[in-house]
């Protein structure tokens, strides 16, 4: 028998495995809607401020329950299902965009001790579930039998699928560097090797091999969750809402749970694969074991993990949307070149010198 | 961390227990609003223009079930092409990761030599997609 | 001359592969008015791999393998892929005459007719079942497209479409019996399948063993064209571009017997032998049969050549047939047959391409391939109906031909399993005198009846020249076959281990 380690704070080493575990699953499904409804009034506030007008403030402080008014509303809205759609798929769509985006959430690996499960595999099954998500929005696209709605989830497909090799590509570096696929066994490779003796090997600090892969990874992560400046798929301009045009109600706050909460997984990931997920320069290792170090490490995961999501709104209201085509182009011509000359330079690296960071 | 060859089913009877929830979760969610419409309106309203594809309130011409652009099917089969060979270096990346530990290797530089010639296929591919032009998307 | 080294088992896959990446290279960088430059840069490759093969290959070498068993050189993988190199080369050579009436993608077809050859060399050394079938769709899946390559003609495009749908159904037959196998011996490697049947001591294998032996059998039946696999073969040899067909014919039918034949020396023994012996014997009977006696009412050149390569499968199924009863089983005499199914692969693939190549001149300057429209030929262009003839004599077997001395070897060895044999023996004869018969029908109109359009078909220098060398290599095969008999039963031996 091997020992796995036990993934629990020891103050709480009372408890039973398996209660912890509970109380994980709990904690961490509670954070996708809290956090959504935090984003989206986070998003107006901030767009406000960018755009020097007040945004939300009349539903509690500052509008912050401005969210809850927004539920209440989808609860009691009329679900319209137009004559058209193809019923099952129609009202399967929603749950197929929605589930994978909470799903994921328990692959993340939030703090040392404080994780749903702990693949071995963990980076393939979260990419292998967030993929997932695409099957909702071209079935949801399709199945409405509306024009806007089929070429916005063409498009969107089309689009998810060209970024997903760039990002596959870009983590590949990171797995390359750490010998693993498991997410934490990442962070821990990440905090305690040092470049230059100094500086702890966060991913991103590996120049040129883990910059440039940060890069592509961000940049894939705009594409694949349909963000400014790609976000073509909705492009109200052209495609009214796109693929989810014909959706009301419960259905339409579905799509819009999974595509909040896909970007939530999206920066959770980047900081877990280039940030150094829950540690900060020692910091995670103060009170070792106690609850205290879970909740502290917690803490800095999410910390990047919303400095990468004021990232998101922040390019949303800064920069334009792209041209189809001009985004394919970047996509295929560009990214994937570039993307595969990396990984050669992180190769070379990995063996040849890494700035005194070869593990 | 300590190697085993094969992880405690605990490690996937909480992926599979939260994979069960959010399934549950959304089949509520999706019920809750078909019943509170049931639950609120008296009188559905029907009419014929209610019930047809939202263009902005143009007249209908044409059903959405017509021809699109090719090019998404070619980008799709690209895809897979190209996801399968990126699969394919995520085992690769761990050993080659792995360095010195890994056992009966043959040595990171014929690893590295490997990389070399799965990428050069994977290029010759990709010159061969760049220059047929199958990605130019302004063509039409 | 061993050019190799370790890496002798896979020099010319890997030759041909980065040839086929060099040729396709050479393409996307070519402005459309110089397009003749890839058949000059395939045509290079080839005639590279030509060489590699017949002088930088050792062919009394040492066995040797690589990638844990995938892969084995021993004698017969080094003569088959001598044949495979020289069909490559031929198929080219063909192909260069034929691809002014290819509407786009030069690039392409030379691209393929090289992945092709390069699914042919992993296939005459391939050492377990998985690399053998990954090896075989390389083949296949390159003669699907090939096949359908003119898509602006229907013939064409239903060749294609027959193969995809057929072969996909062979490739099923060759994945079952293959799981079929594995859960018989729990392995996958030859090595491994002739250690478990050794280990039976003569007791007859499991009926799991012989099921999945004969679904195998049956999917590569299929690439042989051996009944009842056969129905393909006219309409898709009627269809594809002339080439094409060509390399099929020959590449299919080699690639198709070379695994049959390491499966046959694999499984061959005490507990099987006369099962094997009996199923070979039916089939060969049964594909001689159709083969030759369809032939006779056809009219369109190309389909003839289908229906008598079914019949020049039967033919190859008689070497496999001299594996004898068990009460009579004399490895000499199956070592024989092996030997003699190579040496026929051979002279096969010389033969086939010295017709195919008039048939493509011919349907060039008349744009038709009907057999009505070859009368007087031999009028209009001596040089074509002279090297048709030889061809088509040397299929039928008639001595001094290279066709006669392989059918001699068959029969010898059939002869040599003893009286069980006789049936078989007469059925072949009786087969020769009928193949003779339409192959004569051929040569009567091109010498015999008045040309429809007495206007000359001119043949240039260098293709002159090559259907001189084919011709020649005909002669010089039936003639001196001494030299490639040689080498073809020390590979035989070496493959049924049988000493020097």
């Amino acid at each position: 028998m091997t020992t796995w380690p036990s993934w629990q704070p020891e103050v709480l080493s009372f408890l039973p495995a398996w209660l912890w575990k509970v109380i994980c699953i709990f904690l961490v499904l509670q954070m996708p809607p809290i956090l959504v409804s935090l984003l989206v009034w986070a998003e107006r506030r901030v767009s406000a401020w960018i755009q020097d007008r007040v945004g939300p403030n009349r539903v509690g402080p500052f509008g912050l329950l401005q969210s809850v008014a927004d539920l209440v509303k989808f609860v009691f809205k009329e679900d319209v299902v137009p004559g058209q759609v193809n019923r099952v798929l129609y009202s399967v769509a929603p749950a197929l965009a929605m589930v994978p985006g909470l799903v994921t959430f328990s692959l993340l690996p939030f703090a040392e001790r404080f994780m749903v499960s702990d693949l071995d595999s963990g980076l393939l099954m979260l990419f292998a579930i967030s993929s997932l998500a695409v099957y909702g929005i071209q079935i949801g696209g399709w199945a409405s039998n509306s024009k806007y709605a089929l070429i916005g989830g063409v498009r969107a497909s089309a689009q998810i699928i060209s970024y997903e090799l760039t990002l596959g590509l870009a983590a590949a570096v990171v797995v390359l560097f750490t010998g693993s696929l498991n997410l934490a066994e990442m962070v821990r490779w990440q905090s305690e090797t040092r470049i230059l003796g100094l500086l702890p090997a966060w991913t991103i600090f590996v120049f040129p091999g883990g910059t440039v892969a940060f890069v592509i990874f961000i940049t894939s992560a705009f594409a694949e969750t349909n963000r400014l400046p790609f976000d073509m798929p909705e492009a109200e301009s052209e495609l009214a809402a796109g693929y989810h045009v014909e959706y009301s109600s419960m259905k339409f706050a579905l799509f819009f749970l999974g595509e909040y909460a896909a970007m939530i997984v999206m920066s959770g990931l980047m900081t877990t694969l280039f940030l150094g997920g829950w540690s900060l320069f020692g910091l995670e290792r103060v009170m070792e074991g106690t609850i205290w170090q879970t909740l502290i490490q917690t803490g800095i995961w999410w910390a990047k993990t919303l400095f990468f999501l004021f990232v998101f709104i922040w390019i949303r209201w800064t920069l334009p949307r792209f041209r189809y085509d001009q985004l394919m182009r970047l996509g295929w011509k560009v990214f994937l070149p570039l993307s595969l000359a990396n990984l050669l330079v992180a190769a070379w690296m990995r063996t040849w010198g890494m700035w005194g960071a070869s593990a | 961390m300590p190697e085993s060859p094969v992880p405690p089913p605990d490690v996937y009877v909480p992926l599979l227990l939260v994979v069960l929830i959010a399934g549950g979760l959304a089949a509520v969610l999706l019920s809750v609003s078909t019943v509170v419409t049931k639950l609120t309106m008296r009188r559905r309203l029907r009419s014929p223009t209610r019930n047809t594809p939202y263009e902005c309130g143009l007249p209908i011409l044409t059903d959405a079930r017509t021809r699109f652009s090719v090019k998404f099917y070619i980008v799709a089969m690209l895809f897979i092409l190209f996801d399968i060979e990126v699969v394919f270096l995520y085992p690769w990346a761990v050993i080659y990761g792995r360095g010195d530990s890994a056992r009966g290797g043959l040595g990171l530089g014929f690893l590295f030599l490997e990389l070399l010639v799965f990428l050069g296929i994977l290029f010759l591919g990709w010159l061969y997609v760049v220059r047929k032009g199958v990605l130019e998307w302004q063509a039409e | 001359m061993d050019i190799a080294g370790p890496f002798a088992p896979v020099l010319l896959e890997t030759l041909s592969a980065c040839g086929a990446g060099a040729v396709l290279l050479v393409d996307l960088f070519t402005p459309e008015a110089r397009k003749s430059r890839v058949g000059a840069a395939s045509l290079a490759v080839t005639a590279i791999l030509f060489l590699a093969a017949w002088f930088g290959m050792e062919a009394g070498g040492e066995t040797a393998t690589l990638f844990g068993g995938s892969l084995v050189l021993d004698g017969m993988a080094v003569f088959l892929k001598r044949t495979f190199a020289t069909a490559g080369l031929l198929a080219v050579l063909a192909a260069i005459r034929y691809e002014d009436r290819l509407p786009r993608g030069r690039g392409e077809f030379h691209f393929l007719l090289l992945s092709a050859l390069t699914g042919m060399f992993l296939v005459s050394s391939v050492g377990d079942l998985m690399s053998m079938f990954v090896s075989l769709e390389l083949v296949t899946l390159s003669f699907f497209i090939l096949a359908a390559f003119r898509r602006e003609r229907p013939e064409s495009v239903e060749a294609g479409l027959k193969l995809l749908v057929l072969g996909s159904l062979a490739a099923a037959f060759v994945l079952f019996g293959t799981a079929f196998l594995y859960g018989a011996t729990g392995d996958l490697t030859f090595a491994g399948l002739r250690d478990h049947l050794a280990s039976l001591r003569g007791a007859p294998p499991s009926r799991d063993l012989l099921l999945g032996l004969l679904f195998v059998l049956l999917g590569l039946g299929f690439k042989i064209g051996m009944v009842p696999m056969q129905v393909w073969v006219p309409d898709v040899y009627q269809g594809a571009p002339a080439p094409v067909t060509a390399f099929l014919a020959v590449g299919s039918k080699a690639a198709g017997f070379a695994l049959v034949l390491r499966l046959v020396t694999t499984v061959a023994g005490p507990g099987t032998k006369d099962s094997l012996q009996l199923l070979f014997t039916a089939l060969a009977f049964a594909t001689l049969f159709y083969g030759n006696l369809a032939a006779i009412p056809q009219t369109n050149v190309k389909r003839l050549l289908g229906y008598s390569s079914i019949g020049h499968c039967g033919y190859l199924l008689m070497g496999l047939a001299a594996l004898g009863p068990a009460s009579y089983y004399d490895e000499s005499a199956a070592a024989s047959g092996a030997a003699a199914i190579l040496f026929y692969l051979l002279a096969y693939a010389l033969t086939t391409f010295g017709a195919f190549l008039v048939v493509i001149l011919f349907s060039a300057a008349t744009g038709s391939d009907e057999m009505d429209d070859y009368a007087g030929l031999s009028r209009r262009s001596p040089l074509l109906a002279a090297s048709l003839t030889v061809a088509l004599l040397s299929l039928a077997g008639v001595p001094p031909l290279a066709g006669f001395f392989g059918k001699f070897m068959l029969m010898r060895s059939v002869a040599l399993t003893g009286p069980a044999g006789f049936g078989l023996l007469v059925a072949g004869a009786v087969n020769v005198v009928i193949g003779l018969y339409y192959y004569l029908c051929l040569v009567k109109r091109m010498y015999v009846h008045p040309p429809k359009d007495a206007s000359p078909l001119p043949v240039t220098g260098p293709t002159a020249a090559l259907l001189y060398a084919l011709t020649a290599a005909l002669l010089i095969l039936g003639i001196f076959p001494g030299a490639f008999v040689t080498l073809a039963s020390d590979a035989a031996r070496a493959a049924f281990g049988v000493g020097g």
